[in-house]
């Protein structure tokens, strides 16, 4: 256990040497990495209820946790499909493990900042609000750099690819979710009928 | 004997009269021209609350309730979409569009004289559709005289002084048509028009009737998408779309400073309600304290003023005329109250307002489609709204405090009253106390004010403890270190 969490501060640090190690030397655990999607969603849960007053941005809302677990656990699962698909065809060297554990540890520095930053929210007033910002603009461009390393060492590519190859996941991600909303809609449209039709022969007979 | 006995039937057929009008939803039937009503009592009143960054409707109690109704009936004389009242001490004046007339009455709507028209070199001059009216201190008369497409100045006598006809001016089309709506005179004698149709602003001319050109007029702003598309799109595309008019005034009131509140047919882009100061700028507060906006109603349809009347405390009233609702601001542009609503039947609904005047406590409505005016007083809870904000305005927090605490006992939703009292307690340097109520008002801004003096005073007041603290971490790290070091030499 010490062994992971230090290598998730590796990871931190020396992205490309970790996500190297990762895949080709069998570093890093599955479950641990599912500890780390499981910490996403916790540390959303309790930022969401112990976040300051002044910096609560849902004032007055029930805070709805099954949608809070869908938006912690749905994106990396959506990445690393999205990413797998692509990358497939670009001559990638990852499996989907691979993949979905380099994304799990890139979740690293967004856990860590969320956990500060909830602490931050009830000490500091709105003038000082700069520096939540700041921490939150910088776990964000972290996490997407961490990304990238990841896409790069993973697949074993050059740079010129990994950027072709992020591009393209992000627009197979869009093309993902509006087919799983078109595919939701038909169902219920499907349905819908299915119950007008039973409704029909329920008032006729 | 015979009296006795008459005595005795009349006296409870009376009661009984009384019992049975009193139970109607209109009651006797005065002689001064108010027909005084029995309001039921349902609330249709609400605020809006900032919930989540978006604004909720929150039901209220009842701000104003009607107190009597004025039509032909009780007044004894046609009243046939009046679309103005105005009023000078005890005196009212009823701008009967429809009869052609003006009504004066005294405050109890009892009639003294219907003004039909004026002497002007030995002829009857009369009215045509007169929309609006203004008496200034000194009892002159100014009448919109619309389809006469003239400004009638009447002395105290009713006597001619002065018309108005259509300005000529180098900023006017040559075949502009003058249709004066509605008007107000300022101590300087200037005087200032709505006019129909015209959409470069309030017409303004000196007090011997010469034009000297428009104020308050209305920027046009064009969305930068419809820029391109116009560029795109062939004319006969463009003609199809909405053009990018200025909105138009609908109406106007000089408040007891000078400035002029007016209202105006909004678009989403322009403020709907604005107060003028006499150089035609802009000086309304926007400065809410709980998420309101000075735009009416804030979800579904864009409310469309049409009247509008302030108080001496600039708590200002503004009458949509899509829902027919009346809408209460503070100077803030707190939204207080709305309530009223399109025509169901029953008294305190309308079918189209065209004038608000406060009259004493009153506010009275006068509805032109419906030809009925309404008289409305505030309830117990409005008065408390009022006294804690004039009070708070005139620094007499200890009193407002007062009224507030009132007004949330009577009303827990209204947010308002917790923020007041928030903003009395970071007077008071109870900053604690005033970090409460922010809370309760939902209110950010203020509450993160109230935290920050409390942060600094919990700092001084504990800083020995905090210091002693990390000198303690310090020491503590120190002899542990020495001490491992001992270990690892041993």
């Amino acid at each position: 256990m010490k062994n992971q969490i230090k290598f998730a501060f590796h990871v931190l640090f020396h992205p490309a040497d970790a996500y190297w190690d990762m895949k080709r030397e069998k570093r890093g655990s599955l479950p641990f990495c599912l500890l780390l999607l499981l910490l996403q969603f916790v540390t959303m849960v309790i930022e969401e209820y112990c976040v300051g007053f002044i910096f609560d941005t849902s004032v007055g809302q029930t805070a709805d946790i099954l949608f809070l677990f869908a938006t912690a656990i749905a994106p990396i699962f959506l990445f690393a499909l999205a990413n797998l698909a692509i990358t497939t065809f670009l001559e990638g060297e990852g499996n989907f493990k691979d993949i979905f554990m380099m994304a799990c540890y890139s979740l690293t520095p967004a856990i860590l900042i969320r956990v500060v930053n909830t602490v931050l929210t009830n000490v500091m007033s709105l003038d000082e609000k700069t520096y939540i910002t700041m921490l939150s603009t910088l776990s964000l461009l972290w996490v997407l750099l961490l990304l990238f390393v990841g896409i790069m060492e993973v697949h074993n590519y050059s740079m010129s690819r990994t950027v072709a190859s992020a591009v393209l996941t992000i627009v197979s991600m869009v093309i993902i979710l509006f087919l799983l909303l078109m595919f939701l809609d038909m169902v219920s449209r499907i349905f819908g009928f299915g119950y007008s039709i039973f409704q029909e022969m329920q008032t006729r007979m | 004997m015979n009296r006795l006995l008459k005595r005795l039937i009349c006296i409870p057929l009376a009661a009984l009269c009384l019992f049975t009008m009193l139970s109607f939803s209109v009651s006797a039937e005065g002689e001064d021209g108010r027909r005084f009503v029995v309001s039921n009592g349902v609330s249709d009143s609400y605020t809006y609350s900032k919930v989540n960054g978006s604004r909720k409707v929150v039901a209220s109690p009842n701000t104003y309730l009607p107190e009597f109704v004025v039509d032909s009936a009780s007044l004894g004389v046609e009243l046939v979409n009046p679309s103005h009242i105005t009023a000078k001490d005890d005196t009212l004046y009823i701008v009967n569009t429809g009869k052609n007339n003006i009504i004066i009455t005294d405050q109890n709507f009892k009639v003294i004289k219907v003004l039909d028209g004026f002497m002007l070199n030995g002829e009857m001059q009369t009215f045509s559709a007169p929309q609006g009216c203004f008496i200034t201190n000194n009892g002159l008369l100014y009448i919109a005289d619309t389809e006469n497409q003239r400004i009638v100045v009447l002395s105290q006598d009713f006597e001619l002084v002065q018309i108005i006809n259509t300005p000529k001016s180098d900023v006017l089309a040559k075949d502009f048509v003058f249709k004066p709506q509605k008007i107000v005179v300022d101590t300087s004698d200037r005087i200032f028009v709505v006019a129909d149709g015209v959409y470069e602003g309030i017409m303004q001319f000196y007090g011997d009737g010469s034009f000297i050109g428009f104020v308050g007029s209305i920027p046009v702003t064009a969305n930068p998408v419809e820029i391109i598309w116009k560029k795109l799109l062939t004319k006969e595309q463009t003609s199809k779309m909405q053009q990018f008019v200025p909105v138009s005034y609908t109406n106007i009131f000089l408040d007891s400073e000078e400035f002029m509140y007016t209202v105006s047919l909004s678009t989403t882009l322009a403020n709907p309600i604005r107060r003028l100061n006499p150089g035609g700028a802009d000086v309304l507060i926007r400065n809410a304290l709980v998420g309101t906006t000075v735009a009416g109603d804030q979800i579904g349809k864009t409310s469309q003023f049409v009247a509008i009347c302030a108080d001496e405390n600039n708590i200002y009233y503004a009458a949509d005329s899509v829902r027919n609702r009346i809408f209460v601001y503070d100077e803030d542009g707190n939204l207080l109250s709305v309530f009223g609503g399109s025509f169901q039947g029953r008294v305190g609904t309308y079918k189209h307002i065209s004038s608000l005047l406060l009259f004493g406590d009153n506010l009275i409505v006068v509805d032109s489609q419906a030809s009925i005016i309404t008289s409305l007083y505030p309830t117990e809870y409005m008065e408390t709204i009022k006294a804690g904000l004039n009070t708070y305005r005139t620094g007499k927090y200890e009193e407002s405090h007062k009224y507030w605490t009132q007004v949330y006992a009577l009303n827990s939703n209204f947010d308002l009253a917790y923020s007041k009292i928030g903003m009395i307690e970071i007077r008071n340097k109870n900053y604690e106390k005033a970090m409460e109520y922010f809370l309760l008002a939902n209110d950010q801004e203020n509450y993160s004010t109230a935290y920050t003096k409390y942060r600094t005073i919990w700092y001084t007041e504990n800083l020995s403890y905090i210091i002693t603290a990390i000198l303690v971490v310090v020491v503590a790290i120190v002899v542990i270190n020495v001490w491992r070091k001992k270990r690892v030499k041993k």
